[in-house]
């Protein structure tokens, strides 16, 4: 034990300096250390990031200034078509290539991402259904089987997963809401996604009954 | 058979006082807090990781990880191995989902030292110096000592109780209490300099048991007051509080144990705010010590406290936020944290009393140190327990600013004439 002069307490053998006073103590090498010598990460540079979030909001607000000062000349909603995928871009690096959420989370962000893209394309050009007929549907239909290819394979993964897949397979039947709406045209395609969400549930409850109905009252317990 | 989920996995619901802490949790403010003991050899991590999976089979309801319910958060098992790890972090650092395993509990050994960081909605003090006991005990006999089981630890193998697990709000909840509809106001808060990397500065100060509380007895005092006027007037000594009329509010937790018959290992305590006004010019500190003792008489009592349990059954009850879903409870909860529950308070002073051991047991250790997480709001906290004849009073900050901890250490030298004896983790 060694003494501080400042405060007159006791410090431990192992100390150069007052744990209150930060004063140094008489003494030489530590006896025995009582916590480990932490290792402090790098100070985070100067936020790299926000340079990117001002030049995103430059370009978009760049745009869409344009795009008002010329819409006279050229009725179309121009902006739109470079904010949709300069949104997505985002979208898909933050919340899907570096994000360190669970693949299912990963895969149903992509999914409404991509989504609106595409939705904002067809409408800005006129809404020719293209979106809605076909790559909405085909894109949610991938989305599902592969997270249900991945639940199949292990027990943890059919835990982990199951909310997002849960929520996915209610989306399904998105498109042939959208059809029964007059929005989308083209049956096959929204038949085949609601098909796929429909034949996921009875898997589901007939394939893993004990499993699934477990998960699924307290994943609704209130 | 660890690695692999099964399909018999145990699930547990939250408890009340659990429900807060996913919701707040944060770098800056973990929920996370450490029991730790002192032996008297170095410790041997081989006999630890044995002891560790040892322990965790008596309790099981620790061995799990969180999922997130449409309205609720709840705990399923874990069948993954707990891999017991040397110290590198500060004490009481950020639990996530994605690190240890899925565990939301820490085995750690640095040097001599065993320590046990839970996060809180897993159990409260009482349940992690069980926890630690058997741990403990568990290690013991696992570096080859021959303990007696005399009963006062619980042990692998043991029967596990169902009280054990029981929500002990819902059990002990009066309906005919009016609830408690005090509305706490804004408290004097403690500021400071953030550390340049950001953690939590500890500073221990150990004491003999025995003397301190025949010290603080002569004083007519408990020693959770004790600790209590003795931070209180350090806080009201700081350059800071001076011209400051906001009363100083140390939230002290209480283990409902001690009032209501229960033997749940999960949270069972609820939080008492001992106010001591701002007004009324400089109290010198036996002022300061009859305030605390004041309040601590009107507020640490069964009728109150079953009113404070009312009144925290009844905002989760609100069929508004019982039907809410969990992300909205959560947003909610964070708000209203961060505007008023964290205003409310300058400092937490939890006592965890004193850690009994069996006699054989306690030998091999030296004393035992607890250690609770720091807030924005409340960057100042104090933690004590005292464990083989030694008291261990321990800070924890994430401020630089060390001025009211040296207040606090010189007042009790000052009031009592006994001197701490120092160590810290040297954040700064």
């Amino acid at each position: 034990m060694k003494t501080c002069k400042s405060c007159g307490m006791q410090v431990y053998g192992g100390y150069t300096a007052c744990p209150l006073c930060d004063l140094p103590l008489p003494g030489g090498a530590p006896e025995r250390k009582l916590y480990p010598a932490y290792e402090h990460p790098p100070l985070p540079k100067k936020d790299r990031q926000s340079g990117f979030v001002a030049l995103t909001i430059f370009v978009l607000a760049l745009c869409i200034s344009l795009n008002i000062a010329t819409y006279w000349a050229a009725p179309v909603v121009w902006s739109l078509i470079v904010a949709a995928p300069l949104l997505y871009a985002w979208l898909l690096i933050r919340n899907t290539i570096l994000s360190k959420q669970s693949g299912g989370a990963r895969a149903l962000l992509h999914l409404i991402g991509m989504t609106a893209m595409f939705l904002v394309f067809d409408i800005t050009s006129g809404f020719l259904g293209w979106s809605v007929n076909f790559l909405i549907p085909f894109i949610m239909l991938v989305t599902t089987i592969v997270l249900t290819v991945a639940m199949s394979r292990s027990d943890l993964k059919w835990e982990k997963h199951f909310g997002y897949t849960i929520t996915l397979i209610c989306m399904g039947f998105i498109p042939i809401l959208l059809f029964a709406f007059g929005i989308a045209t083209v049956l096959w395609t929204s038949l085949m996604c609601a098909s796929y969400s429909l034949l996921t549930i009875l898997w589901l409850y007939f394939g893993k009954t004990t499993l699934f109905r477990a998960e699924l009252a307290w994943r609704f317990y209130v | 058979m660890y690695g692999k989920d099964t399909a018999v996995q145990q699930v547990y619901t939250l408890d009340n006082a659990a429900k807060l802490f996913p919701a707040v949790a944060s770098r800056s403010n973990t929920s996370v807090f450490r029991i730790a003991a002192i032996m008297k050899e170095w410790v041997d991590a081989s006999a630890l990781q044995k002891a560790t999976d040892n322990a965790l089979k008596r309790y099981p309801f620790f061995a799990v990880g969180f999922r997130q319910g449409l309205f609720w958060n709840y705990m399923k098992s874990n069948s993954r191995r707990l891999l017991v790890q040397q110290e590198s972090q500060y004490p009481c650092a950020s639990m996530h989902h994605d690190d240890n395993e899925g565990f939301f509990l820490r085995v750690l050994y640095f040097g001599n030292r065993i320590a046990v960081e839970f996060f809180h909605s897993l159990t409260d003090g009482f349940g992690g110096i069980e926890f630690l006991k058997t741990l403990l005990f568990e290690y013991l006999r696992e570096c080859g000592e021959a303990l007696p089981d005399d009963g006062t630890v619980r042990l692998p193998g043991q029967k596990i109780p169902a009280c054990e697990t029981e929500d002990s709000f819902a059990k002990h909840l009066n309906p005919l209490v009016e609830p408690n509809k005090t509305k706490p106001g804004n408290a004097y808060r403690v500021r400071g300099t953030p550390y340049e990397h950001f953690g939590h500065g500890i500073i221990h100060g150990v004491y003999d048991a025995a003397q301190l509380a025949r010290l603080a007895k002569q004083r007519q005092m408990t020693l959770t007051q004790l600790f209590c006027a003795s931070l209180a007037y350090a806080v009201a000594q700081s350059p800071n509080k001076e011209d400051c009329p906001e009363p100083v509010v140390l939230s002290v937790p209480v283990n409902l144990r001690s009032f209501f018959p229960s033997g749940s290992l999960r949270n069972f305590f609820c939080i008492t705010n001992i106010n001591i006004p701002g007004e009324g010019g400089e109290r010198s500190f036996d002022e300061t010590a009859a305030e605390i003792r004041k309040e601590f008489d009107e507020k640490v009592k069964k009728d109150y406290l079953e009113s404070v349990i009312k009144e925290n059954h009844n905002v989760l009850a609100h069929p508004l936020v019982r039907f809410a879903p969990l992300f909205l409870k959560h947003a909610g909860t964070k708000f209203v944290f961060a505007k008023w529950a964290e205003k409310n308070k300058t400092a937490t002073v939890s006592n965890l009393g004193v850690i009994t051991m069996p006699e054989a047991m306690e030998k091999y250790v030296e004393r035992m140190e607890t250690v609770i997480y720091p807030t924005p709001g409340s960057p100042l906290n104090c933690c004590i327990c005292s464990a083989a004849g030694k008291l261990t009073v321990s800070f924890s900050s994430s401020i630089r600013e060390k001025d009211i901890i040296r207040c606090f250490f010189m007042t009790i030298a000052k009031e009592l004439g006994l001197c701490a004896e120092l160590y810290s983790n040297e954040w700064s």
